[in-house]
């Protein structure tokens, strides 16, 4: 079997007519509703580790890291996806425009791949140093107050790496995926491969061209004043405060984006019927989280509660053999599972020590059920846990620090910055699914609420009745199944501590 | 004395230690935490604040603060 893998980073689930598509905007996806039609539409799909490089770690080494470390690299005791891929005897191509693969301390993604194309300059990459002074309603919109500063992770970089896009082809969807085609067609001669396609898109900034800019909303998509690059946070207050006219375009351009993406989604599919791959391949297609674009008053991935707007994801699969394909599949599945799906349909071995389980059971058909609990959430923060049925987000303790765990010195709250020595590490082999020793730091800890919030998202999906502090049985047992699903991962004592919970 | 009116500062982790995340928290005005401010280069090169939206840098948070109480005031006095 071979497989091809695409995340669409931040793909919002609301935003897609699969499922249901609960918003004031028409937003089509043909590409995604015809792959719907085959395969099987997974309804109750939960993202882990947040944010981007910690759903890698868990997609591609199947970590559930965030118990015990922040954005990072792989460490010397993981599998990485690729490199069990190749022992495997496939041959393994990694397709991205995710820069964030090549930056300061998240190495280790790329490496093992047999070849891997970086399409460059998508957010703030690295790339392009001219114009000096690139256009200026685009700096207004991405929100670069002072793009002569030659800080890193400037926001003018944005403008500059994009300064000779001239058509929707520059784009980075159009290269991604028609790059990810081209691979296809030209590497047919192996007898088994691994695409993995890693789509930035539809992260911000959400800078669209033509159509796509204009297509959901009457105002001039270049109007400085309506920023596409707002920042994270309460849309009434602070640095990300924003109008309802700013929000209303923010939403137009993310749905214009994901109607973009879909279109050169489509190429892949495409050249799969082409070259008649549904035979022999399996697909899956997933987002990494969402993204808050004014959902219960947020915007972007800030320290907010973890509602389902950033975690429960899409998730389709296609499988040549499965008695589910185009069926709805109600199961409760999760991120971290699918470096072991990967691995069972590429007949490679899964390390023993991984939180990573295979859906390929689920897919057979031979089980209705695959896991009692699916866990989420940032390092240092909230835990949070579903069964599928209800959500619960438990509040951490902020005099309680977080330590953490890696072999790497991080900077753990700094994650794209230059790594920081860590005076405070002590050494030794402190995690339960590696004899490695590790250093061990502590960091300070936030939370993103103050009392547990507890929500039946089956009677209620939007999370607008919360459920905990009324006496609800439920607020137990799922408090019950929180320490449950962290005792079999063998989480750190002191998590315990920080979170108030006993063990 | 004038009233001071308050003010919205945004606060990044990764800029302020435990102690000063005290200071700030106490500090009278309306303060906003986030884990990241997205001002990354910013962030890395000194101690800044994000004040009505607009960075604010200085050697310390706690001269900071003292730069925009001191600005509070004058304002304050310019209104009377």
């Amino acid at each position: 079997m071979n497989v091809i893998f695409i995340s669409i980073d931040s793909l919002n689930r609301h935003f897609l007519k699969i499922y249901g598509q609960p918003i004031e905007l028409d937003v089509p996806t043909p590409n995604l509703d015809r792959l719907a039609e085959r395969a099987a539409v997974f309804d109750t799909h939960y993202a882990g580790s947040l944010p981007c490089m910690p759903a890698r770690r868990e997609y591609f080494a199947g970590i559930q890291e965030f118990l015990w470390r922040p954005w990072g690299p792989m460490e010397p005791f993981d599998t990485p996806l690729a490199l069990a891929a190749r022992n495997a005897g496939a041959a393994t191509q990694l397709v991205t425009d995710h820069y964030h693969f090549f930056q300061h301390g998240s190495h280790g993604y790329f490496e093992d791949y047999h070849g891997f194309e970086f399409i460059r300059g998508h957010e703030v990459d690295a790339w392009q140093t001219a114009p000096r002074h690139p256009d200026e309603a685009l700096l207004a919109q991405i929100g670069s107050p002072d793009p002569d500063a030659l800080q890193f992770m400037n926001r003018a970089t944005y403008a500059r790496n994009v300064h000779t896009f001239r058509t929707e082809e520059d784009f980075f969807a159009a290269k991604v995926f028609r790059s990810a085609a081209d691979w296809l067609e030209r590497n047919q001669v192996y007898d088994k491969w691994l695409l993995v396609v890693d789509s930035f898109d539809v992260h911000e900034p959400f800078h669209c061209p033509a159509p796509y800019a204009s297509m959901f909303t009457d105002e001039d998509p270049t109007d400085p004043e309506l920023i596409n690059w707002p920042y994270y946070g309460r849309i009434d207050e602070g640095q990300s405060r924003l109008t309802d006219r700013q929000v209303a375009f923010v939403r137009a351009q993310f749905a214009g984006k994901v109607a973009m993406v879909d279109r050169w989604f489509g190429e892949v599919l495409d050249k799969m019927d082409e070259l008649n791959l549904w035979e022999n391949t399996a697909l899956i297609v997933t987002a990494d989280h969402g993204h808050y674009l004014g959902d219960h008053g947020w915007m972007g991935k800030p320290n907010a509660p973890m509602y389902n707007t950033l975690c429960h994801t899409p998730l389709l699969i296609w499988h040549p053999d499965s008695p589910r394909m185009g069926s709805r599949v109600s199961a409760l599945t999760a991120a971290v599972d699918h470096y072991a799906t990967m691995l069972a349909l590429l007949d490679a071995e899964v390390p023993q020590n991984v939180h990573s389980r295979s859906l390929l059971p689920l897919l057979q058909g031979s089980t209705e059920s695959h896991r009692d609990w699916a866990l989420y959430g940032y390092w240092a923060s909230t835990v949070n846990v579903t069964d599928g049925r209800y959500t619960y987000l438990h509040p951490c303790r902020e005099d309680v620090q977080a330590d953490c765990y890696s072999t790497q010195m991080m900077n753990p709250h700094g994650w794209f910055q230059p790594p920081k020595v860590q005076q405070e590490a002590e050494a030794g082999p402190f995690l339960p699914y590696t004899d490695s020793p590790v250093w061990r730091y502590p960091a300070m800890s936030y939370t993103r609420h103050a009392e547990p919030l507890l929500f039946d998202v089956q009677a209620d999906p939007k999370q607008e009745q919360n459920l905990a502090g009324a006496g609800a049985p439920e607020e137990e047992r799922m408090r019950a199944l929180l320490v449950e699903a962290l005792h079999e991962l063998q989480a750190p004592e002191k998590l315990y501590e920080r979170l108030g919970l006993s063990k | 004395m004038a009233e001071q009116h308050p003010l919205e500062i945004n606060y990044c982790l990764q800029n302020i230690d435990p102690a000063t995340r005290a200071l700030l928290r106490t500090c009278g005005h309306s303060v906003i935490e986030d884990v990241c401010l997205q001002r990354c280069g910013r962030c890395y090169d000194s101690p800044y604040l994000v004040v009505n939206g607009a960075v604010v840098t200085g050697e310390s948070h706690q001269e900071i603060l003292e730069k925009i109480d001191a600005s509070t005031s004058t304002d304050d006095k310019d209104e009377t």
